[in-house]
């Protein structure tokens, strides 16, 4: 067992999921419902602080090539860049409504109520829930449509069940409730959705008392006739909760350790010490439940701990610090080791074998720090955000052509990458170049669709206003833009593989985006006092939105 | 190692937690090379200088200097006992009694002296149990005795002296005492406090012996057979002879110190041993109670806190190491060895020119009350790192819970004695007190609002036997009284209260931590949990009387209101 000492220096609160991991879930969601939708994308001024150090430098020293990134000096042959800022991870919201199947939920808060859309037809059913109902999640699947959602006022929890008769009749909606611990506003579902679990953590911008540790956890039993609470305690600060794929743990990975729950007997089986939180660290835990990788800043050891049974605890040594670790759902990881401009690529079954069975991949003259794995793990993007650089790098790790690479020009610095289910496509947004000096960097008025499994140029795309919302599915795609103070509401719509993107205006802020694969269509909901949502149709060239919808009197406008 | 294991002088260098095997195993192969001794009982140098390592401790002696003094806390915050399932609550302004069943709500009120103040439970045993209770302006006391159904037989007046303020309770009810304290500032300003009753229980009628004892006594102590009960004072021990002649059998000077540092006093269970600690001294004082013959053991530095173990086997001395930290977070430290270092004979002076060397790390010396006396160098060290200062110990002296309240320190150091294995616990906020759970396996910590905080008052529910994260709460207000039961995994922390904001009451579940906020409509003057009635409660300020009770199993919470006046109001 590895055993840490106590860092020093300011305690820092761990930010939510990683931007990369968001990704990854919603592709599951999506996979589960059918439905390429509800994608948690907004990047609507977020807590993007990821767990490291926040600041953002500019690249110094050495000689500077093309984009204006320099490096200092070699190290064996390779040349090592100058100390940058961490890495900066995107956050998620989880206030955007969601979708199964053919239907799309939004809740109300100051309505108390939550509205049951059928996209197909866009009649709406408005569902009472509980006291400001906030937080919702998908919980059903296209066969039996359904929804949870957190009412915060009430600290309770409504669910939805969609019962569909045999003819053409509105569905039969069934309405539940339990009791959830107090501020629970963050929802995590097992894939069998026998379990959902709600849990707390800050709200971006939010400011936490040092007291404050969200501990409160509430699993629920999704049962068939109602759901069945239990109020669990966790480690402090909880910023990932996860259901194994078996359905026989709930995994925490919270400031300090990983607590790892049976949901069966709701008895906390073990936790994972990881150390004091003045360590900075990042966790990632594959789609079975069953190992989790521990990225620590500032180091080349990343540690494979075995979640079935913790004792086992492996030491992955890689060449330089590991700036960043991504891990697909198929066992493909990545680790980036941005001094030395290098990547070291393995899969869990190979390195739980042999520690040091990774293939290292020096691309020489390109600055990266980030990367973002396909889903199925055979492509990863290459980016940094820590300062500004333009470029991506694409590696090909498919067995055909595995480990090669080649680079783009996004034409703008980088700020997060959103890659589609079917991994061929990304959206990659741009950086702002003037907040990003120093500060947590935001989306710029720009963003760029790139084809990853094939030649082509980027699709650059400016757009009136700060890039707030993606959603993207394997032909289809949405990214929003908008501004208040000038007026600039825009949806900007995507087909693929074509990369062609129309641009839409939209009457009012957009709230959160998704897309309805199967449909074709994709929607962005907007801010209204009655409810708001336009729906884009792909395949007839439509918009129709849908306003008023709470009234019971929905109006569409064509 | 054979032999020599019990003796080890363990060293721990990490914060992580270490299994007994490796530490063993470690500790054979290294303990040459980090300087550690294994403490020959013989040795009379002491301790070994120790290898301060990889990370000296990062106190400073520039801006620092010595620390304050340790402060016990856990007394101001401890809830009083129940008697059974039943509550007893005193009201001085209205001289009435109540005797509430937590099972089933029934009040029974009954008649005081006038301003009946300090209220204690006497146990079953020597009667069928009841209560006692101190009226501060008639000098008596009140005493509440059981019939074999649970019903009030009798409620006696006994005759106390004046400025009575504290009950001593014999753990069979064979005896009490009824003393007085002088912080209760209840005489005149010189006035020594020193007369006490005495009350036997044994007979059918309560009999009441006035005795004299040592100035202003701190401390009243019963031993476990009630056959002997020790006075704490100014100037030593007073041993009272209980049973059938009651009488002061003999009074054994204490050494005091010059500069009015403080001197604490604990006891074996027996009565037979009394460990005397004198704030900055190094050694540490035993008495033989019987024959007043004195040993002393001597420590690598001041002792901060002593505290023995509810059954008496172990008694822990802790030694702070370093000064007052520039830096609260001291860096990983090195490991020091110690042997023991005995002397014989003598009492421990009162203070010489010279203060003791203050030592980097911290000591924690668990001394065996069995053996220590005629054996006063075969004791186990451990060593840590970490700047503790205080120690609270597990009934069964399993584990020991280490911390400093002299600075603001967010660490608590938890003490595996049979494996003498430490883990640290960040609890993100300066640690006051701590409370051990009877079987050891949950601590309540109390703690300051950490800077930045807009509370005024922190806790921390803490896993001690499990490595299991701690639940760190902050409140409102400052938390007032902490009742842990371990029969029912049960813990109830209450704040205080203010004219503008409630009092709340904090209702933990052990092992799942799960916490429960009720908000209590007065200010609440005591809590506790009851455990046979299977309720918790915070009795309350009202002028006639009122007492929240939180159901155990439940949590459901319902205030009974105006019982004094027979016409109680339930409010679920």
């Amino acid at each position: 067992m590895k055993m840490r000492n106590r860092g020093k220096g300011e305690l820092r609160g761990i930010a939510g999921l990683s931007f990369v991991l968001a990704c990854a879930s919603w592709v599951a969601a999506c996979s589960a419902s059918g439905a390429e939708s509800s994608m948690p994308t907004a990047l609507d001024g977020g807590d993007v602080a990821g767990d490291g150090d926040a600041s953002i430098g500019t690249g110094t020293g050495g000689s500077s090539d093309a984009d204006g990134v320099g490096f200092g000096g070699e190290n064996g042959g390779i040349p090592v860049l100058p100390p940058l800022p961490e890495e900066v991870e995107d956050d998620a919201s989880y206030r955007a409504p969601v979708a199964t199947g053919q239907y799309l939920w939004s809740a109300n808060p100051e309505s108390g109520r939550v509205a049951l859309i059928d996209v197909v037809n866009l009649t709406t059913q408005v569902l009472p829930a509980g006291l400001y109902p906030t937080y919702l999640a998908s919980i059903g699947t296209d066969s039996e449509p359904a929804a949870v959602v957190l009412n915060l006022g009430s600290s309770d929890a409504t669910r939805f069940r969609v019962r569909r008769g045999a003819d053409d009749s509105e569905p039969e909606v069934l309405r539940d409730t339990a009791i959830v611990h107090s501020g629970a506003n963050r929802w995590s579902r097992s894939e069998s959705g026998a379990w959902a679990v709600a849990w707390s953590a800050a709200e971006p911008g939010q400011t936490l008392d040092p007291t404050e540790g969200f501990q409160d956890i509430t699993l629920l039993a999704l049962g068939e006739d109602e759901m069945v609470p239990t109020r669990l305690t966790v480690g402090r600060r909880p910023s990932k909760v996860l259901i194994s794929e078996d359905d026989e743990r709930v995994i925490v990975v919270e400031e300090e350790g990983i607590s790892v729950i049976d949901p069966t007997s709701v008895e906390q089986s073990y936790w994972i010490n990881l150390g004091f939180d003045a360590e900075r660290r990042d966790v990632s835990v594959n789609q079975a439940g069953t190992y989790a990788l521990v990225r620590r800043t500032g180091e080349a050891v990343v540690e494979l701990i075995d979640l079935l049974d913790p004792d086992v605890r492996i030491e992955l040594v890689f060449p330089g610090e590991v700036t960043d670790l991504d891990l697909a759902e198929s066992g493909r990881a990545l680790a980036v080791i941005r001094s030395r401009s290098e990547i070291a690529a393995f899969t869990l079954e190979s390195v739980l074998e042999d520690p040091t069975a990774f293939d290292v991949l020096n691309i020489p003259g390109e600055v990266f720090g980030s990367a973002v794995l396909t889903p199925d793990g055979s492509t990863a993007v290459l980016y940094t955000n820590a300062l500004l650089n333009e470029k991506v790098n694409i590696v090909d790790l498919g067995e055909d052509n595995y480990l090669e690479t080649r680079s783009l020009d996004t034409q703008a610095p980088v700020y997060s990458v959103v890659t589609s289910p079917d991994g061929n496509h990304a959206v990659i947004l741009a950086a702002d170049d003037e907040l990003m000096l120093g500060d947590q960097g935001v989306p710029a008025n720009a963003f760029s669709v790139v084809a990853l499994r094939e030649e082509r140029f980027p699709r650059v795309v400016g757009t009136g206003a700060r890039v707030k919302d993606v959603a993207l599915g394997n032909s289809i795609g949405l990214v929003t833009a908008t501004s208040d103070a000038e007026g600039v509401h825009e949806a900007h719509l995507i087909s693929l593989p074509g990369l062609s993107v129309r641009t839409e205006q939209l009457a009012t802020r957009p709230l959160a985006v998704g897309v309805f694969a199967d449909l074709d269509t994709a929607y962005a909901a907007q801010f209204h006092s009655e409810g708001r949502v336009t729906f884009f149709d792909f395949e007839q060239g439509s918009t129709r939105t849908l306003t008023g919808f709470e009234l019971a009197a929905g109006v569409v406008d064509e | 190692m054979g032999d020599e294991a019990w003796r080890l002088r363990a060293v721990v260098r990490t914060r992580a937690a270490l299994c007994a095997a490796s530490l063993l195993a470690w500790c054979a192969g290294a303990c040459g090379e980090l300087g550690m001794s294994k403490g020959d009982s013989d040795e009379t140098s002491g301790f070994g200088d120790g290898d301060t390592g990889d990370g000296d401790i990062a106190v400073g002696d520039g801006d620092g200097g010595p620390l304050p003094p340790e402060v016990e806390l856990e007394e101001t915050f401890r809830a009083p006992v129940v008697a059974g399932e039943y509550l007893w609550s005193a009201n001085p302004e209205t001289n009435k009694v109540a005797r509430i069943n937590a099972s089933t709500l029934e009040i029974e009120v009954l008649e005081g002296g006038h301003a009946p103040t300090y209220l204690a439970a006497l146990p079953a045993g020597a009667t069928e149990g009841g209560a006692l209770v101190l009226n501060e302006l008639s000098q008596d006391a009140s005493i509440f005795l059981l019939d074999e159904e649970g019903e009030v037989a009798s409620d006696e007046r006994i005759r106390v002296q004046r400025g009575a303020s504290a009950w001593s309770v014999g753990a069979q009810g064979e005896f009490a005492v009824a003393w007085s304290r002088s912080a209760e500032n209840l005489l005149n300003s010189g006035d020594g406090y020193q007369d006490l009753t005495v009350m036997d229980f044994r007979e059918e009628a309560v009999v009441a012996i006035t005795l004299s004892v040592g100035f202003r006594p701190s401390q009243v102590v019963i031993n476990a057979d009630e056959s002997r009960a020790y006075v704490v004072s100014d100037p030593g021990i007073s041993v009272l002879r209980l049973g059938d002649d009651v009488a002061v059998l003999r009074e054994l000077f204490l050494p005091t110190s010059d500069v009015g540092a403080s001197r604490d006093v604990s006891f074996s269970v027996d009565g037979r041993l009394a460990f005397v600690r004198l704030e900055g001294e190094s050694d540490i004082l035993l008495v033989d109670t019987e024959t007043n013959d004195r040993v002393t053991v001597s420590l690598p530095g001041p002792v901060t806190d002593l505290d023995l173990s509810a059954d008496g086997s172990v008694a822990v001395a802790v030694v702070r190491g370093g000064a007052a930290p520039s830096d609260p977070d001291p860096a990983m430290g090195g490991a020091g060895g110690l042997g023991g270092a005995p002397s014989s004979g003598g009492a421990v002076g009162s203070g010489g020119t010279e203060s003791p060397a203050i030592p980097q790390e911290s000591h924690i010396a668990l001394l065996p009350t069995a053996t220590i006396f005629e054996a006063p160098s075969d004791f186990t060290v451990v060593t840590t790192e970490e700047l503790v200062g205080s120690a609270v110990v597990a009934r069964d002296a399993s584990y020991v819970l280490l911390f400093t309240n002299a600075i603001d320190n967010p660490y608590i150091s938890i003490l595996n004695t049979a494996e003498q294995e430490i883990r640290v616990v960040d609890l993100k906020a300066p640690v006051l007190a701590a409370f051990l759970s009877d079987n050891a396996e949950h601590s309540v910590v109390l703690m300051k609002p950490p800077t930045g905080s807009t509370k005024l008052g922190a806790f921390a529910l803490l896993p001690v036997t499990q490595e299991f994260p701690a639940r760190i709460e902050g409140t409102d207000l400052a938390p007032e009284f902490v009742s842990l039961s371990s029969e029912t995994g049960r813990a109830l922390i209450t704040t205080s209260s203010t004219s503008t904001s409630r009092a709340h009451a904090y209702f933990a579940r052990f092992p799942s931590l799960q916490l429960d906020e009720v908000e209590l409509p007065s200010r609440p003057l005591a809590s506790g949990i009851v455990p046979e009635a299977g309720q918790a409660f915070v009795a309350q300020e009202h002028s006639e009387g009122r007492v929240t009770f939180i159901d155990l199993e439940t949590g459901e919470d319902q205030t009974v209101t105006g019982f004094e006046l027979s016409s109680r109001v339930v409010q679920p």
